[in-house]
């Protein structure tokens, strides 16, 4: 039997029992003990918690000062030295919802404590908050108040005495982090079971549910190259000998620019590909078949386009993630507009 | 088709004066495989080791494992195109050493950027079957002046004869038991169970990245049909060493084929075992799609197939073979389920696609697991084979956190993982 839990609970100035919307913007304020709805929290935390402050704020006050608050939140409640911050629950409360989401942050960021709210799954603070927090499921309204109370409880529990915690369980709203857990069976044999089902046109589930992908609408082409600047962009791994900028192989997370000093070629005296997903032999033996430096300066030469442009950008892909494709390509079209280029060439992999 | 599986059980593993097998224990020659080794001009100094489940030992640098078989009637032998002899192969009676791989380790020069390692202890090796096998390690060095693709190219063959040496230990003895597979044609389409096909995706696409079908390299293969038994008799063979495990299947593994052993195992029970439909994943997406009509109309029409498993080999740009091979199958009627892998971030901070393209009709996968899991390996007090050269992931003899897909036969993309990855 290890000493009790020390909890901060954080209320809005409703639940605190001092005031209903006229109080909204009641400063931020700290009680010792449970106040409000806290007492039925104690109740049931009893045998291993004790709520050793209450951290109060007024919906209006938090939600419009919002980060502004991230100083004095922590002040408030790092002063009571707790394990554990449990906020609301706020049910679908937007106000309320924001400011119980972003306290259990900063308390769970800067403290590193564990954190538990609670929330009805279509609060809007809850796309917010759902990775920097456990949100438990609660209804639309406070009538699922003892409900949503227990589950609090029993996430909590769980946390602070760093037992297992999975949504199914523990019901609240999944973070998007990913477990490998060890299955009773393989993959081929829930491979043939989930087939089986489905061919029985039984309900099945499947292990991963596929997003759908936005489409990029490509801009209208050009009329003409003539005189025009052309910028030359890889995906394949072509970079100086060496790899200076240490281009990762695989997953890339950066791009890099060099360049081209006149040269009419690129050989594989001075330029290597680094790329994780292809075999890259034929690529060394001359790196012009992945980055075609050779024939745009014969085209260049012949006038079918003005002018190339004098670097060009090198990146690998394999396994990019997508925020990284979008940072790296928004960089490099925010570099091409400043150098005047109209048109890109990207060869990839 | 019917073949007969002698098992030969490995319960220990040790060295011997000569190669031989008895009561469940294989004795080892060392010099017997240090011939093969020593008669390939293309290789250097090599090493044999022995490394034992539950033992404090790293291996690294792993490109490939095998299972020690020999086929002691019906027609060919085990490896065919790769040991002599183009018969064909599935049926009669093979010996099988159970228990026990012959891994290929390789000095560093071919998987240069990547890191494939198996631990015998600590949570890495909780991740993959090979950890409860007894292995024989066999660590390959390329003489200088070779090239990476003929020193693949000896690992290959020295390998297959290391092995076939091994299995031979069994002959003129009997088994300790026997495990009966057998498949006729898909004659008349009873209605009482479903029928079910498996679509067997290879990847072959470029040096050091090659799966082997009857000895031939499968660039190019078009669709076609095997019999489930030809692969239990070694009849595709990896040469897949450039990749990470989780892009590929190694040798042990199509001879073990999880998805064809689960099909067998229900066959006559709850379903039936329609067949195997065996194709390349090319590198076009007019290619993707021609080989995906081409496996489909096969499952469909020559196999007479309800309903199929889809699998691939390859990387993220087999997603979409997964993808289009799901949408021509439903689009002949054929109901799909796809085993698939993750690449995604622990923690979800990037946006991440778990895989690489979609399909509204993809609406039943099983995943292997996450692959980019990041696993704590500890100091080990042994090493087989040569440390990690230029690889990203920097392991060698200490402790190190790894990404999962660096671990040798996790997330086995045809379905021998116990694990399974989800979203908390």
């Amino acid at each position: 039997m290890g000493k009790k839990a020390r909890v901060v609970h954080y209320l809005n100035q409703f639940f605190a029992g001092l005031g209903g919307e006229e109080a909204a913007s009641l400063v931020l304020q700290s009680r010792a003990g449970a106040a409000g709805l806290g007492l039925r929290l104690q109740a049931l935390i009893q045998p291993w918690g004790d709520i050793v402050a209450t951290l109060i704020g007024g919906d209006n006050y938090v939600a419009e000062k919002g980060e502004d608050l991230d100083e004095e939140i922590l002040r408030l409640i790092s002063v009571s030295d707790p394990d554990l911050l449990i906020a609301g629950p706020a049910f679908n409360s937007g106000r309320y919802g924001y400011s119980c989401g972003l306290v259990c942050s900063i308390a769970g960021s800067k403290m590193k404590i564990p954190t538990v709210t609670a929330m009805f799954p279509e609060n809007t603070a809850v796309e917010l908050f759902r990775k920097q927090t456990f949100i438990v499921k609660t209804t639309e309204t406070v009538r699922g108040m003892d409900e949503a109370l227990t589950k609090i409880s029993h996430l909590a529990q769980s946390l602070i005495s760093r037992g297992p915690a999975d949504p199914e369980t523990h019901s609240y709203i999944r973070q998007g982090r990913r477990r490998n857990i060890i299955s009773p069976h393989s993959v081929a044999e829930r491979a043939v079971e989930m087939l089986l089902k489905k061919v029985a046109q039984k309900p099945f589930k499947t292990e991963l549910e596929l997003p759908s992908y936005d489409r990029v609408a490509p801009p209208p082409p050009l009329a003409s190259l003539k005189h025009r600047k052309l910028a030359l962009i890889s995906e394949s791994g072509v970079v100086p000998k060496g790899n200076p900028d240490r281009i990762l192989s695989t997953r890339g997370d950066r791009h890099a620019k060099y360049p081209l000093n006149g040269l009419n070629d690129l050989s594989k005296d001075l330029f290597e590909s680094v790329h994780g997903g292809y075999s890259t032999g034929h690529v060394n033996e001359d790196p012009d078949r992945a980055v075609p430096l050779d024939a745009l300066r014969e085209l260049e030469k012949e006038g079918v386009f003005g002018k190339l442009h004098e670097s060009f950008y090198a990146t690998v892909g394999c396994g990019m993630p997508v925020e990284n494709a979008r940072r790296i390509g928004s960089a490099i079209a925010q570099d091409l507009i400043k150098e005047g280029a109209h048109a890109a060439l990207i060869t990839s992999t | 088709m019917r073949l007969d599986l002698n098992i030969f059980p490995v319960g220990r593993l040790s060295w011997g004066a000569k190669t031989c097998w008895q009561d469940g224990s294989l004795y080892v020659g060392r010099e017997e495989l240090a011939a093969i080794f020593a008669a390939d001009p293309r290789l250097g100094e090599c090493g044999i080791e022995i490394a034992r489940p539950g033992e404090n030992v790293r291996l690294m640098n792993v490109v490939d494992a095998f299972e020690p078989r020999v086929k002691v009637e019906g027609k060919g032998g085990v490896f065919p195109g790769l040991n002599g002899g183009l018969e064909r192969v599935g049926d009669g009676t093979t010996n099988v050493l159970k228990g026990m791989a012959i891994l290929a380790l390789e000095s560093g020069e071919i998987l240069d950027r990547r890191t494939s390692i198996l631990d015998m202890v600590g949570r890495a090796s909780q991740m993959t079957p090979f950890s409860s096998l007894n292995i024989l390690a066999l660590f390959f060095r390329q003489k200088s002046g070779i090239s990476k693709k003929e020193f693949a190219d000896a690992i290959m063959t020295s390998s297959i004869k290391a092995t076939c040496l091994v299995a031979r230990s069994t002959l003129g003895q009997p088994p300790a038991g026997v495990e009966r597979f057998e498949l006729g044609l898909p004659s008349t389409r009873g209605t009482d169970l479903p029928w079910i096909a498996y679509i067997y995706q290879l990847n072959s696409m470029g040096d050091m990245r090659d799966t082997f079908f009857y000895g031939q390299n499968t660039r190019g293969l078009l669709p076609t049909i095997i019999h489930p038994n030809e692969v239990m008799d070694g009849a595709i063979v990896s040469q897949q060493y450039e990749r990470s495990y989780t892009s590929k299947i190694d040798s042990y593994t199509h001879m073990n084929h999880p998805v064809i052993h689960e099909l067998y195992r229900r066959n006559g029970k709850d379903l039936r075992f329609a067949g195997v439909v065996v194709t390349n994943n090319p590198q076009t997406s007019k290619d993707k799609e021609r080989c995906a009509s081409m496996s489909a109309k096969l499952a469909r029409f020559a196999l007479g197939a309800d309903a199929v498993v889809i699998a691939k080999e390859g990387g993220g740009q087999c997603d979409s073979d997964l993808m289009v091979h799901c949408e021509k199958c439903e689009g002949e009627g054929m109901r799909t389920v796809i085993i698939a892998h993750q690449s995604v971030s622990e923690d979800a901070s990037e946006s991440d696609f778990p895989l690489a393209d979609s399909s509204p009709l993809a609406d039943a996968i099983v995943t292997t697991g996450n692959d980019r899991e990041s696993v704590k390996v500890p100091r080990v007090e042994r090493l087989i084979g040569a440390p990690s050269g230029l690889s990203e992931v920097r392991v060698n003899q200490g402790e190190a956190d790894l990404p999962a897909l660096s671990i040798f036969g996790a997330f086995s993309s045809v379905g021998g993982s116990w694990l399974r990855c989800i979203e908390i």
